[in-house]
């Protein structure tokens, strides 16, 4: 009789545990977009989040559906995500959420729990009707990474009605888009709805996963977001949270103006063309016409500070350093042009007599390190006579270089090109500083005296 | 002369093959082990790396190092991993990594390769 009785409360303790249901929902997708072959991008990031899984996955009732056709993505996912992943097509993607605002209605995902959303794909920019934007599924590889033709697109417009739902529901929705131009999906949030998008509206978001690199346990998506945001704050991720708002609301459209004002100017992409056709046609005024937009811009800045704070001066001169040296390096190509008009192009030959004809100003930007590269190719595939031509061809290019200083030396510091790139990488990256540290700054001071509901910090992972 | 006649019409056929597209690039020269290429939108998820034929180096190698805005013609449609077969013109460029304006424009979208 013990016996019996022992086994009956055993086996009805196992049972409860387990029915033992998680209030904390996943939901993976994306992975769309990418070329032919084993890898994709996104990679890194699926690796990273498995991290966090190994750990926690018994916490958390998942669903994905990620990529299709790449090989070793597909094992990630199954290894680190779950098994049971399906292809992230259009016809997947919207039985997804049709199952989940499903979940919703019928009280399987109930009140207080909480679903994360997790979207790493390729995205567009916002265009036409949609209220968000377009992300990239399985089929196809992208040919322009503005509006992802080539690839077939779905619209996360398609969530509206799921975060509906959450606020009717009182379920903690978390939309986490980590794909370019992200900030378009910030419309979706709500009063239970918190959207973490890894870049803003205009920008490419950065392979730098630091979402996931944040995954950790106890760690709300507004903890994740603040510390994930430092990376590379240049991609001016955005939270919905209601101070998060505040500020997106403030900056972006200041930095915005800057990141864009040549294109907003002279009509997108038309610039492109103006760009070369002014620069070749009248290099000097191609340089006025472009100081003068800049200034029209420090003059809104300038309102804008008046009326906000003193602390916008650190950024500001930030960008303006950034501007100020690019304005040099525009003047360095004038002076360039103008220096080498009066020097024809020359025709330079192999010993073996192939010719091929350069600018002064090709001849005078050559650098000895594109020998070092060609040697080294020589004695990685020495049957492959490309390496040894285009070696031959450049000792013959830095040897004309020689002589044309020698004749004229004040060529000699056009080697300043050289490091055009890195310096301007470095000043691109002291914006971002100033842009994380005024961020920072902001949400501290407005969180002191902040009591506004916050979805963002009722997502626990 | 019926399978003469086929293999004709299939040679043809890829004769005619407009698989390559002409775009305005803007980008950075990159000479890696693999050979060298062109990187656009850099760290970006919006990456694109594409290679330099070796029949166009002797064009390239003023470059190398350095950003560039080139009128290229690409093997493949997706931008991915194509490889510029053919340069029609090549300058240096500024650089601008706060924001990557116009690094890829799609001139002619099908263009015969050769």
């Amino acid at each position: 009789m013990k016996f019996l009785i022992f086994n009956t409360l055993f086996l009805l303790s196992i049972n409860l545990v387990a029915q033992e249901r998680s209030p904390n929902h996943m939901l993976v997708i994306g992975g769309g977009g990418e070329p032919e072959g084993d890898t994709t991008i996104f990679d890194d990031g699926l690796n990273r989040l498995g991290g966090y899984l190994d750990k926690n996955d018994k916490d958390w009732n998942i669903g994905v559906s990620f990529n299709g056709g790449h090989s070793r993505t597909e094992r990630i996912v199954e290894r680190e995500i779950g098994a049971g992943n399906t292809s992230f097509t259009e016809e997947r993607y919207n039985q997804l959420i049709s199952e989940y605002e499903q979940k919703l209605i019928s009280g399987e995902i109930q009140s207080g729990d909480q679903l994360v959303l997790i979207i790493d794909t390729h995205g567009a920019q916002r265009y036409g009707d949609n209220r968000t934007h377009g992300v990239s599924t399985a089929s196809g590889a992208i040919e322009d990474y503005d509006n992802l033709s080539g690839s077939s697109i779905v619209s996360l417009d398609r969530l509206q009605r799921l975060s509906e739902l959450a606020l009717e529901k009182n379920v903690n929705l978390g939309i986490v888009d980590l794909s370019c131009h992200s900030g378009a999906t910030q419309v979706l949030a709500n009063a239970n709805t918190c959207v973490f998008s890894g870049s803003g509206p205009d920008v490419y978001n950065y392979a730098d996963e630091s979402f996931q690199k944040n995954l950790r346990r106890g760690r709300t998506l507004e903890d994740i977001f603040l510390r994930s945001r430092k990376s590379m704050p240049r991609k001016f991720s955005m939270l919905s949270s209601p101070i998060g708002q505040r500020i997106q609301d403030e900056i972006y459209p200041l930095v915005k103006k800057y990141l864009m004002y040549d294109n907003e100017r002279v009509g997108g992409r038309k610039y492109q063309n103006s760009f070369q056709q002014v620069f070749e046609e009248s290099p000097a005024c191609f340089v006025r016409q472009e100081s003068l937009e800049f200034q029209e811009l420090m003059n809104l800045i300038g309102e804008v500070e008046d009326i906000t704070s003193r602390r916008y001066r650190r950024l500001i001169s930030a960008l303006e350093e950034y501007e100020e040296l690019r304005s040099v390096h525009r003047q360095e190509y004038v002076r360039q042009a103008n220096l080498l008009a009066s020097i024809p192009d020359e025709e330079i030959c192999t010993v073996d007599n192939y010719c091929h004809t350069y600018s002064a100003k090709e001849i005078l930007n050559s650098r000895q390190s594109t020998i070092d590269y060609y040697q080294n190719k020589m004695n990685e595939e020495p049957s492959n006579n490309t390496w040894e031509f285009n070696l031959n061809i450049h000792r013959s290019i830095m040897a004309r270089k020689e002589v044309l200083i020698q004749e004229n030396p004040s060529l000699a510091d056009l080697n300043r090109t050289d490091v055009f790139h890195t310096e301007t990488e470095s000043k691109a990256s002291r914006v971002g500083r100033e842009m994380a540290e005024l961020y920072d700054d902001l949400y501290e001071e407005l969180s002191e005296d902040d009591n506004t509901p916050n979805p963002c910090a009722r997502i626990r992972f | 002369m019926f399978k003469y006649l086929i293999l004709l019409s299939l040679f043809t056929f890829n004769t005619f093959a407009s698989e390559c597209r002409q775009l305005e690039l803007n980008g950075f020269v990159s000479p890696e082990k693999s050979g060298v290429m062109l990187v656009i939108n850099p760290k970006t998820k919006s990456e694109i790396k594409m290679k330099f034929n070796e029949k166009v180096l002797v064009k390239v190698n003023p470059y190398f190092e350095r950003q560039i805005k080139v009128v290229a013609i690409i093997n493949q449609k997706a931008l991915q991993n194509a490889e510029i077969i053919k340069i029609e013109k090549i300058d240096y460029a500024l650089s601008d990594p706060l924001f990557h304006r116009n690094t890829v424009k799609i001139l002619k979208k099908e263009i015969s390769c050769k």
